[in-house]
């Protein structure tokens, strides 16, 4: 472990997005380190640049976004530095990534099997290599008939199936690290838990090194081993999964837990918090504290003084000046919303009585709907 | 591992069959695209058939009667020459459904080709290569046919060709364009690159088969025009000569004798205008299906 190069460090990493001639920041200064064989997890609400940092990996940022300081080294490699043919052969072997939807991660007008095929020939096997290692791929994600979903197209499976044909065709290569960019937030619940659990069964297997993005704690606490919270682009928190969630010590992962609902938490001795406030728009100059607006703790110094990565325990780390106070952060409530009165005497907006629809199918019919029957007041 | 195959046992496959085959019926069902269909399929006929089908020869003068207007023997009249219309109608067919479809191929290939280049790549080689199609877009045919013309230093079949190819070929490119642009955006085009695909592949494999369907009905638009454009060249002097029986030939032999002599342009003037409406129908036909 320790001679070998980490499957993924990056070191102080500046991105900036060129909008109207103005460079914004998206990601200031961010370092961590992923282990060969661990999963990583970040997470972060929408805008906090965590997509952005995936992209960054594998040298794909919009063509206004450029990374502008730090380093990024995947297996002991210089990601920025590659050019040409050294970036593709890179990104051909060394990094994979999955997708938040997909359906629009596969090619349409292509049967799975030519597609999941490419990503072995890309390797340079043969035609005929490629179509018998990509049914061995398929057998790897659980797809129990591989032959008949290679000579399918992908508007013929579900979404389960389309992310599991997506995650083979990641591991085709056996890449030094595994990049999962909310990979089950476009699937249904259900669907969701048996891709999780396929993912971490593959990883535990094949020991590759896992970058999972996620707004999703649950998900993560799941998935990971160690996590990393990302707030305005700055890495607030950081540490072993079980002690970010047990004994938070930024005030952000302390507002972002008490958002999530848990089991033996009633509704009425604590409904679920809010984190006031917004997100600092792109590219904002900050000064101090990236949080400070937000936060119910902040003073002077947490505006003027940017506080550095304090390590509140071996491994554990906070950016957060006041973090042994960051536990009891003063809870904020979501105002009571009222629901608008239903006016039930009037005449119905909406009236349904005894619909059926029947779908006809290959001479079978498929009911949809059988003899439903509602009223809607007008509200 | 409840959630197999999606949405119904069908052996596959079977579902994008029964899709094309939809489509093929809805077609067959669409009256302009059976009667467009028909019309150029009589067109057809005639210029494989050509002088075979023929009352009298279309080249040489058979009878004595000379400018006799339509009439039971001569259904379509005689020329100045004695020469039957009705047959030079029939034979004129041949040259202008070769020229036409070959130019629109040539003009598809190449506009394609520009299409995806600067669909995909965008940046520098995008706004160079559109600047490029604007100012040929702006050049009318017939200057631009003058110009090849000049530079070619010929007037045959082969500049007619060339002329509507470059004419047509940056029309085609900015539809194709257009839906790279909205193609290059999604996921597997992503996922592509990042599997390490190269340019080229990316653009032609992966890129260029979802796009056939406004390819398709791009080129058999620019069919109907370029029918219509072959006549126009030729008409001015391009390509066929008298005493060929092509339409535009007749038309620009006879139009000085239109006032006492109108049957010897009315009916290939027709001719034309029936091929083009019937071109029209179809990719009309076409275009209804594929955007459903």
């Amino acid at each position: 472990m320790t001679d070998a190069p980490a499957a993924l460090e990056l070191r102080d990493l500046d991105v900036v997005y060129t909008v109207r001639g103005r460079d914004r920041p998206v990601l200031r200064g961010v370092s961590l380190e992923i282990a060969r064989g661990e999963s990583y997890g970040l997470v972060g609400e929408s805008g906090c640049g965590k997509s952005t940092a995936a992209l960054a990996i594998v040298r794909y940022l919009a063509r206004n976004g450029r990374a502008t300081g730090g380093s990024i080294s995947v297996a002991g490699r210089d990601v920025l530095a590659l050019r040409g043919a050294r970036l593709r052969a890179y990104r051909a072997r060394e990094v994979s990534m999955v997708y938040q939807n997909p359906g629009a991660a596969l090619n349409p007008s292509m049967r799975i099997g030519s597609q999941v095929a490419e990503a072995f020939t890309v390797l340079g096997a043969s035609r005929s290599q490629a179509t018998e290692r990509s049914r061995d791929a398929l057998r790897l994600v659980q797809i129990a008939d591989p032959e008949s979903v290679m000579s399918r197209y992908p508007h013929q499976l579900s979404g389960g199936m389309q992310q599991r044909v997506i995650i083979a065709m990641a591991l085709a290569k056996n890449p030094e690290l595994l990049i999962l960019d909310e990979p089950t937030t476009g699937l249904d619940a259900t669907v969701e838990a048996e891709v999780l659990d396929l993912v971490a069964a593959l990883q535990r297997e094949l020991h590759t090194s896992v970058l999972f993005i996620s707004h999703n704690l649950g998900v993560i606490s799941k998935m990971c081993s160690r996590v990393g919270v990302l707030y305005a682009g700055r890495l607030v928190e950081e540490g072993p999964v079980e002690t970010v969630l047990q004994d938070p010590r930024h005030p952000y992962t302390v507002g972002l837990l008490r958002c999530i609902p848990r089991g033996g938490v009633r509704k009425d001795h604590g409904r679920l918090d809010t984190i006031p406030g917004f997100l600092p728009s792109l590219g904002e100059e900050l000064t101090g504290c990236v949080f400070a607006d937000r936060c119910a703790l902040a003073d002077a110094r947490c505006v003027e003084e940017e506080p550095p990565l304090i390590a509140v325990e071996a491994g554990h780390e906070s950016r957060c000046w006041y973090h042994e106070r960051a536990p009891e952060l003063p809870r904020e409530m979501a105002a009571d919303l009222e629901l608008p009165g239903v006016e039930r005497d009037g005449r119905p907006l909406v009236e349904v009585h005894e619909l059926s629809k029947v779908f006809r199918q290959r001479g079978h019919d498929v009911h949809a709907l059988t003899e439903v029957s509602a009223a809607e007041g007008v509200s | 591992m409840t959630d197999l195959v999606a949405p119904s046992p069908a052996p596959p496959g079977l579902e994008a069959r029964t899709a094309r085959r939809e489509r093929v019926r809805v077609l067959l069902r669409s009256p302009s695209f059976v009667l467009g269909t028909l019309v150029i399929l009589f067109w057809l006929a005639c210029a494989i058939l050509g002088d075979r089908i023929t009352p009298y020869d279309p080249l040489f003068d058979q009878t004595a009667d000379l400018s006799v207007p339509p009439s039971s023997e001569h259904w379509f009249g005689t020329d100045r020459l004695g020469r039957d219309v009705f047959s030079r109608v029939l034979a004129g067919s041949r040259d202008i459904l070769l020229i036409a479809p070959i130019a629109t191929l040539l003009a598809t290939f190449f506009g394609t080709a520009l299409g995806l280049i600067t669909g995909y790549l965008r940046g520098i080689a995008d706004d160079t290569m559109s600047r490029v199609i604007d100012a040929v877009l702006a050049i009318p045919l017939i200057v631009l046919a003058v110009t090849v013309v000049a530079a070619l230093g010929s007037r045959s079949t082969w500049a007619i060709i060339v002329v509507i190819a470059i004419v047509f070929s940056p029309i085609i490119a900015r539809t194709v364009r257009a839906a790279v642009l909205g193609e290059a955006q999604l996921d597997y085009v992503e996922a592509a690159r990042l599997r390490g695909e190269r340019a080229p592949y990316v653009m032609f494999s992966e890129v260029l088969p979802n796009v056939m369907p406004p390819i398709l009905v791009e080129a058999t638009i620019r069919l109907g025009y370029a029918i219509f454009a072959v006549a126009t060249l030729t008409f001015i002097g391009f390509g066929l000569q008298p005493p060929s029986p092509d339409w535009a030939v007749q038309i620009a032999d006879n139009y000085p004798y239109l006032a006492e002599e109108w049957w010897t342009v009315l009916f290939p003037a027709l001719a034309i205008a029936s091929l083009v409406v019937a071109v029209n129908l179809v990719s009309d036909a076409i275009q209804q299906v594929l955007e459903r």
